[in-house]
Parts: C-alpha cells; sequence; structure tokens
C-alpha cells in the first residue's frame, strides 16, 4: 500500500521527468541529473531560505544562549529559558530541518529512479515499461544512454570492475563538497563541548556520505555532488567566506526580535540580566559535574 | 548543519536510505531462454544456470510422491554443468536469454556474462568455447548460427561472428565484432548467409558473412527494437518498444506497407500463419495482424497481463502465456476466448513458448516446465525427478 503510493506519487513522476530532462538535454542522463538537481533545488528555494534565515537568527542569539547556559544549572530551567528566548527572537531551533527532511524521500526516489531508468538486466527493462507515461515523447527515448563522461551512471563504484574506474571519484567528490558545505555552514557557537560536536560532525559527514557513495549508483552520487555544490554557493551568498575575506552578498534580515528582547538587547547587561539563579554551592549556573571536569588533579 | 542534532538527523537520513536501499528490489538477470524439444525430450533451464534434459515418454514417468492430484514426475536426462562440472569456472554461465540453438547434435548457446557454450545433446556434456573474440557486453542477442559460424550481438552493441568449432575469427570481423552504436537485444537472423540484426537505436541492418553491409539503406524505426523474427523466409517482424510493428522486405531491407500501433510496448516475435501475425504487447492485448494489408483480423484480445513470451498456434489454436502467468487458449479464427487456465507458485512467463507434438512448452521463470494441451485446452506441470 505505502510502496504504491510511493510508486505513483513519488517514483513514477520522477522516472518520467528524467527521461523528458534526457530527451531535452540531447539524450545525456548526466546533464539530465544536473537539470533535475537544479530544478529542486529551485522548487525548494523558498525552504532553504527559510533555513539560511533561521541560522543567521540563531547566531544573533548565540551570545544570549551562551549567557543562559552559563546562567542556569537546572536543566528545566534553562530549556525553558531557551524557548523562551527562541520564542521572544521568533526562532525555530528546527527551522533548519526542513530542507534536509526534503532530500529523504528526493535520495529514495532517485535512488530507485536511476535503477529503474538504467535497468541493469533485460528483465529491469522490461519492468521500466510499467513506469513510464504512454507518450510517444518518453517512449521514444528508451533505452537511456547509461555514461556520461565514460561513467556509467547505473553503477555503484563498488560494482567497479577495475578501482581505476572513474566511478571512484565521485566518492571523493561526495566527501569532499560534504566537508565543504559543512565548512561554509558558519556558526558560532559558545558552548565547548557544542563546539568539538560540530568539529567532529565536520569531519564525520564527509567520510559518512562518502562511504554511502561507495554503494550507491554514480548517478544518486552526481545529485548528491551538484546538490551540495549549489548548498556551498546558498552558504558563501548568505554567510560570506572569511576565510577568502569574502563578504555575505545575501544581507537577509535577522527575524524581527520581539521588542522585549529588542530591549533587553539595547540595554546594560546588567539590566538586561534575567534575575539570577540563587548561588548554589557549586557556584552560579554551574553543576558539581561541570566543576569536577574543571578542577585540576 | 549548525547544530549537533543535524549530524543526528543526517545520520538517520543516510542509514534509511540505505537500509531502503538494501531492502529494495533490484531485478538480477534470470534468463528467458524458450524450451526446445525433439525426440520425446525437453530441454530446458531449470535455473538460471542450469540447462536439463527431460525424458517425456509418459511409460517412463514415476508418481509424484508430493502429488495430491496423480501427478507424475518425468525422469532427468542431464544437466548442464554436470554435478561434476558445476564448481569449475568454466562450465558456469548466468542467464541465457536466447534459446540454445540446435546443430545436428550439438547445442549452442551465450549467456549474459559473456560465454559461448557448446553441449552434446545425449549426454549434455558440455564446455565453453574458447574464442579469439574479446566480448565487450552482456549477450542476450544469440547464438544463431550460420554454417560454420555463431552468430550474436552484445549490449554495447557489437555483432560478432565467431567459427563454432574453434572459436576462430572469420575474414572482415574484427576482434571486438563489428560496432553498431547501440545495443543488440534482438536475437540476429540467418537467412541465406545473409545476418540480419536491429539496435535499441531501432536501426535494422543487414551484412554478410564477409562483414560486408548488404542492404542498400538500413532500415530505422522510431523506437527501440528488442525482438526479430523471421516470417515465411522473406517478411521481418519488426517491433518497438515505442509500440509500433513494421514488416520489412527481407532481401533489400524496405518496409512493407505501413506500420502497426499497438497499445504498449511490443517486446515479443509472433505465431505466424496465412500471412497472419499473431503477437502480444505489454498492454496484455493479442492481436492478428495481417502483415498484407497491416490490418488486424479480428478485435485485439484482452490477456489482462503483460505479454512478452511468442504465442503458438496449433491447429487454429493459438496458445499464449502472459505475465500473470496464464496461459490463453484462444480461436485463431475470430480471436475468442477459448479457455484461460492461471499458472499458480510457478513465477512468470517470459520465455517464448515451443510446440511440438501438438502441444505447447511453457517455461517459467522458476524453472518450471509445463504442457498446454489445445485439445483438452489445460495445462499440466512437466515434473523432474529421478535420473541422473
Amino acid at each position: 500500500m505505502i510502496g504504491d503510493a510511493f510508486t505513483l506519487v513519488l517514483l513514477d513522476p520522477m522516472i518520467n521527468f528524467l527521461v523528458i530532462l534526457n530527451n531535452i538535454f540531447f539524450g545525456s542522463f548526466g546533464l539530465a541529473l544536473i537539470a533535475f538537481t537544479v530544478i529542486i533545488r529551485l522548487i525548494t528555494f523558498p525552504l532553504t531560505r527559510r533555513q539560511l534565515h533561521q541560522s543567521r537568527a540563531m547566531q544573533t542569539v548565540q551570545p544570549r544562549m551562551a549567557e543562559i547556559n552559563k546562567k542556569y544549572s537546572d536543566p528545566k530551567r534553562r530549556q525553558e529559558e531557551m524557548m523562551k528566548l527562541y520564542r521572544e527572537a521568533g526562532v525555530n531551533p528546527l527551522g533548519c530541518l526542513g530542507p534536509m527532511l526534503l532530500q529523504f524521500p528526493i535520495l529514495i526516489a532517485l535512488f530507485y529512479a536511476i535503477r529503474q531508468t538504467l535497468p541493469e538486466s533485460p528483465e529491469a527493462l522490461e519492468a521500466l515499461s510499467a513506469h513510464l507515461y504512454q507518450w510517444t515523447y518518453i517512449q521514444h527515448a528508451v533505452p537511456i544512454n547509461e555514461f556520461f563522461l565514460g561513467i556509467d551512471l547505473k553503477l555503484a563504484p563498488n560494482e567497479a570492475s577495475s578501482y581505476l574506474s572513474p566511478a571512484w571519484l565521485f566518492v571523493v567528490l561526495v566527501g569532499a563538497t560534504t566537508w565543504l558545505q559543512t565548512k561554509t555552514t558558519v556558526t558560532t557557537v559558545t558552548d565547548e563541548r557544542a563546539r568539538a560536536q560540530q568539529q567532529m560532525m565536520a569531519y564525520m559527514m564527509p567520510i559518512m556520505f562518502a562511504f554511502f557513495a561507495l554503494s550507491f549508483p554514480t548517478g544518486v552520487s552526481l545529485y548528491w555532488t551538484i546538490n551540495s555544490l549549489i548548498q556551498i554557493g546558498f552558504n558563501i551568498v548568505t554567510y560570506g567566506l572569511p576565510a577568502l575575506k569574502i563578504e555575505p552578498l545575501l544581507k537577509s534580515p535577522a527575524p524581527a526580535m520581539a521588542p522585549a528582547l529588542a530591549a533587553r538587547s539595547a540595554q546594560p547587561q546588567s539590566v538586561a540580566q534575567p534575575a539570577p539563579e540563587p548561588r548554589t554551592p557549586n557556584g552560579p549556573g554551574r553543576s558539581k559535574r561541570q566543576n569536577r571536569r574543571r578542577r585540576p588533579e | 548543519m549548525n547544530n549537533p542534532r543535524f549530524f543526528a538527523v543526517g545520520l538517520l537520513l543516510a542509514l534509511f536510505v540505505v537500509t531502503s536501499a538494501a531492502c529494495g528490489k533490484i531485478r538480477q538477470p534470470e534468463g528467458w531462454a524458450s524450451p526446445a524439444v525433439s525426440d520425446s525430450t525437453a530441454y530446458f533451464f531449470a535455473d538460471k544456470d542450469r540447462f536439463v534434459a527431460v525424458d517425456l515418454d509418459s511409460a517412463k514417468a514415476v508418481a509424484d510422491p508430493k502429488s495430491t492430484t496423480g501427478a507424475t514426475l518425468q525422469p532427468l536426462l542431464w544437466q548442464f554443468p554436470s554435478n561434476d562440472q558445476k564448481d569449475q569456472d568454466a562450465y558456469s554461465f548466468k542467464a541465457v536469454y536466447t534459446q540454445p540453438v540446435r546443430d545436428g547434435d550439438t547445442f549452442f548457446m551465450a549467456s549474459y556474462d559473456g560465454g559461448l557454450y557448446r553441449i552434446n545433446a545425449p549426454d549434455g556434456r558440455g564446455e565453453r568455447i574458447a574464442t579469439q573474440a574479446d566480448i565487450k557486453g552482456k549477450i542476450v542477442a544469440g547464438p544463431a548460427v550460420a554454417g560454420e559460424y555463431l552468430v550474436f550481438g552484445t549490449t554495447e552493441g557489437h555483432l560478432y561472428v565467431v567459427n563454432k568449432n574453434n572459436g576462430q575469427l572469420p575474414v572482415g570481423w574484427g576482434k571486438t565484432g563489428k560496432d553498431l552504436g547501440k545495443g543488440i537485444w534482438a536475437p540476429p537472423l540467418v537467412r541465406n548467409d545473409t545476418i540480419i540484426v536491429a539496435t535499441m537505436a531501432g536501426e535494422v541492418r543487414a551484412f554478410g558473412l564477409d562483414g560486408a553491409e548488404q542492404w542498400q539503406k538500413r532500415f530505422t524505426a522510431s523506437g527501440a527494437v528488442a525482438d526479430l523474427a523471421l516470417l515465411g523466409g522473406d517478411s521481418i517482424f519488426v517491433p518497438t518498444l515505442d509500440r509500433k510493428v513494421y514488416i520489412l522486405d527481407a532481401a533489400t531491407g524496405a518496409q512493407k506497407g505501413k506500420e502497426f500501433v499497438a497499445e504498449d510496448w511490443v517486446w515479443s516475435t509472433p505465431a505466424f500463419a496465412g500471412g497472419v501475425a499473431y503477437f502480444g504487447d505489454f498492454s496484455g492485448k493479442v492481436y492478428a495482424l495481417d502483415i498484407t494489408t497491416m490490418e488486424t483480423k479480428w478485435k485485439p484480445y484482452d490477456a489482462g497481463h503483460r505479454v512478452k513470451a511468442t504465442p503458438v498456434l496449433i491447429d487454429g489454436v493459438l496458445v499464449l502465456a502472459d505475465r500473470g502467468p496464464v496461459v490463453h487458449f484462444i480461436d485463431a479464427a475470430n480471436g475468442t476466448g477459448l479457455n484461460a487456465v492461471p499458472v499458480v507458485n510457478a513465477g512468470t512467463v517470459r520465455a517464448g513458448l515451443t510446440a511440438a507434438g501438438g502441444k505447447a512448452y511453457i517455461a517459467t521463470t522458476k524453472g518450471r516446465l509445463f504442457v498446454a494441451d489445445p485439445v483438452k485446452r489445460s495445462v499440466v506441470e512437466v515434473g523432474v525427478g529421478g535420473g541422473k
């Protein structure tokens, strides 16, 4: 039932759309995949813009978040203050998830769409007929040429006959572009632990995706690479690239702060500070565990 | 990705994709070679990598101990590779798509993974033919026998001719065959030492055994051509994946009459008699096409499932198996359905049917063999048991 819905709503339209793009782009499935990626990014641009907007907004409230972290040791209270801050600043911490969650169905459908459109066996070609619409323009295109720049787009690198196969290039490209994507996402994290986690993420994500690229059809890796490149472009436009002294091109305004927060931000810190927590024996805003960690041996 | 929780989401996403991908059903090659029947022996693929010979003599049948309907088992005469050969690379093959061609006492067959085999029909001893040809791509098309030569094409679009006895290449054919530019999926035809071959680019061409092009002008269909058949010796049946059927003059390659447009892909060859070609398409429609007028003789019969298998015509009854699989008995004179028998738990039918001794033999993707009787309009399994 779910499988049928997935096929009808996502897989079949995607297969037919890819075949149409293949026809438009001179019978090159690689170019069709690149065009497909660009179109998907254009369609999801409102979500991406919202994500970037939210990321910038998160940056603006980072100092206040650090302050709250420092001030409250009680996790419940800290959470309450954080939520209050988010509400006042008009920030949704999950706002960055939209485009990422959208990648779920697209990636899964694309995996199958490529496997179906570029069949690996005569049986698979026969099965393709069940997915194609009865339009002459589409029917003429079968079978699709699976090669792009000498790379078989339906094969995964680990299925390639040799380690010298150009398909392996995509493992590197997926890893490199994912790493660049992470690095160009500028964030201001004040918490040491969060910074360490972010560092780990910056290296783990590319390795992980490169590992997955080993067993994905090269066409999916091509999609991922182009998708990452576009995201890197968006990141640079939004955040700039401090390492190369590139200023952000897009000066998107941070979300309007609630008047109370704006006023508090404008006032001296001593006035803006919320009511302090009662001082604990461990010091303000510190847990026993935190103190233990900082204490020299 | 400016928050550790996004890392977790990313990880979950990736795991989900990989899990889904791993669970996905990717179709592996199974083969769809038709069974061959001669001298009360049936030769068919009991698995994608096992070719067997079964004695059809009813006197040698034994009762099937598992059957509750009194079905019998026919003795297995041999299998290739045999038990002492099956673990050796020289004898292993993967999926065969064209019926092994019999030449005297020898079967020749080509496997999807690029192997050419010679099998002795009386005892099943076989071997891989060592050839000088550097086979590019996978073999779906062929082989066909042309005198001393075997002719086959590959999915990468190379047409090969090799000596059937020693694998040597004849003069005029390179080590990598003749590159026709696009995949060859239709089994090549041989007519008077002329090789007729079609490509997935829709081209139909003819070559002499010396490699020279034979027709003044090659024929180009509007869609991919995945099958090909010679009708009555002088016409070629050209079905396409964009729903059309063309009839060509086998001597010149010129199109005869207008093309016929079916409802869906036509990836099958027809049964042919009295100037009428009987075939099905992927919409499940079965047509009786008069190849002189290019008009259908009767209103298309609706089989209900995709039709990939070539039907057979026996005593005025068209026997056809669809992908259900359901075996249909159709009156060839007017297209009336006489009976439809579902075949359960046997996979599906893609291999063409074979007519022999007034019956139709049907091989399924699960490696089982059935026999359809057009007189009784019944279908019975030919069980395999005993013997070697």
